[in-house]
């Protein structure tokens, strides 16, 4: 059936909310020779018929056209819904994305997280008269200065805004300034221990 | 610093601020007696305020509203002066963890209200980028690196969907203005707080064609659909609470 299989895109990527399924070029490509067909069936006959028996034509060419802007509508959803789920792991990784994570985009991807990050930053920039701000800090209402945090990963020397180096080892437990593990609890490197 | 220490400070600190509740409104007006501000009607706890009810409005409003960013900018550099005078003071100084604290929150108001409009921007920037056009240039909705961003979002965006509509047939290779706008919707309701008290509003009935008169009373909240008081809320005479 037509458009079956840009369907199957968008189910794909609808099965996984949370995260980002590997680009699927072969069904795209599938999808885009799909769409090729469709049209070259329609230029065919819009040729070989003459214009008094096209009348005739008219439910099939209507029905592969119908087909055609629904793959690529399907197309469209599917590239942009990946845009926005690429543009979520800017604000969640930062700018440099973990390699198994990277893996799943395609080239285009890629570049478009890329200049994505440029744009972003360079308005981060901006703010209060070229002074800069990092949005992606204080993500949360502040409860505290300091969060107690558990090292999931051996991550090595952080430095802290007062210029104190610390040595992070996993299943260490530390008690951190908000604004220097923030980014780190967000990466999935510390995990914020919740005392009551 | 042993325990005993550290209790002698307290008390200290106490008996020399009577008022120990420390609130972000007394210290910025300290910070302010320092500086000497020549405008009296902009002081920062003013700025804050309106800066804590612009982002309220913000962030409950599906629109994008006119930018503050002129508050914005005054309150960021108050608070890195202010973290720069906290820096000064010696290190086991009981009042640092306080001071700090306060201003992590202002930050945190203003990173998010930054963000709730980067996020309306980038959701809406066709519709945004159509009405910024339209304004004048003293009614812009957005600051200027606002409206840079969210044409070199556009652009993005439109270069990386055109690598795919390329290799599509040519009689749909083209996507219309229509298939990609995205609006906000404004008909949500929305929970006001009038603050001058006024007549003459009048909201579209649901069931009929009628429209019904709402008096808004100072202080009086409601419950009423965004589009009707969009514009009161623009011109800051109800807040969104």
């Amino acid at each position: 059936m037509f458009t079956e299989k840009a369907v199957d895109l968008l189910k794909e990527l609808d099965r996984c909310p949370d995260t980002l399924p590997p680009y699927h070029e072969k069904m795209v490509r599938a999808v885009l020779d799909e769409m090729n067909i469709l049209f070259e069936k329609n230029v065919e006959v819009l040729n070989s018929s003459v214009s008094d028996n096209l009348g005739e034509f008219m439910p099939v060419l209507k029905f592969r056209h119908a087909a055609l802007e629904r793959n690529k509508r399907c197309l469209m959803a599917y590239f942009w819904n990946r845009l926005l789920k690429i543009r979520q792991m800017r604000w969640e990784f930062g700018r440099i994305l973990p390699p198994d994570v990277k893996s799943n985009l395609s080239e285009a991807e890629v570049n478009w997280f890329n200049n994505y990050s440029k744009i972003l930053a360079n308005y981060m920039k901006s703010i209060g008269q070229g002074c800069g701000l990092n949005l992606l800090q204080n993500m949360d209402p502040p409860k505290s200065l300091y969060l107690e945090v558990r090292c999931l990963a051996d991550h090595g020397e952080i430095k802290m805004e007062n210029g104190e180096v610390i040595c992070l080892q996993k299943n260490h437990l530390y008690l951190l300034p908000r604004s220097a593990c923030e980014m780190l609890i967000r990466q999935g490197i510390l995990e914020q221990v919740v005392s009551f | 610093m042993c325990l005993e220490e550290a209790l002698v400070r307290v008390k200290k600190y106490l008996m020399m601020e009577t008022d120990s509740s420390i609130d972000i409104s007394r210290l910025l007006r300290d910070e302010d007696e320092e500086n000497i501000s020549d405008d009296e009607e902009f002081t920062a706890p003013i700025v804050l305020n309106l800066i804590e009810n612009a982002w309220l409005n913000e962030k409950l409003s599906a629109e994008i509203l006119p930018h503050k960013s002129i508050y914005v900018d005054a309150m960021y550099q108050q608070i890195l002066t202010m973290e720069d005078n906290i820096s000064k003071l010696p290190s086991d100084d009981i009042r640092i963890d306080i001071y700090q604290l306060e201003l992590d929150r202002i930050r945190y108001i203003i990173t998010s209200y930054l963000r709730i409009r980067l996020e309306k921007i980038e959701r809406f920037t066709k519709q945004i980028l159509q009405q910024e056009a339209q304004r004048s240039v003293d009614d812009q909705y957005l600051s200027f690196h606002e409206l840079q961003y969210a044409k070199s979002f556009q652009e993005l965006n439109e270069k990386h969907l055109n690598l795919v509509l390329k290799k599509m047939p040519a009689n749909v290779a083209s996507l219309s203005h229509s298939q990609t706008l995205i609006r906000p919707n404004l008909e949500h309701f929305v929970f006001i707080r009038s603050r001058v008290s006024q007549d003459g509003l009048f909201i579209p009935d649901i069931a009929g064609n009628e429209e019904r008169e709402v008096k808004l009373t100072e202080n009086s909240q409601f419950i009423l659909p965004y589009n009707s008081v969009s514009e009161l809320v623009k011109n800051n005479s109800v807040q969104l609470i």
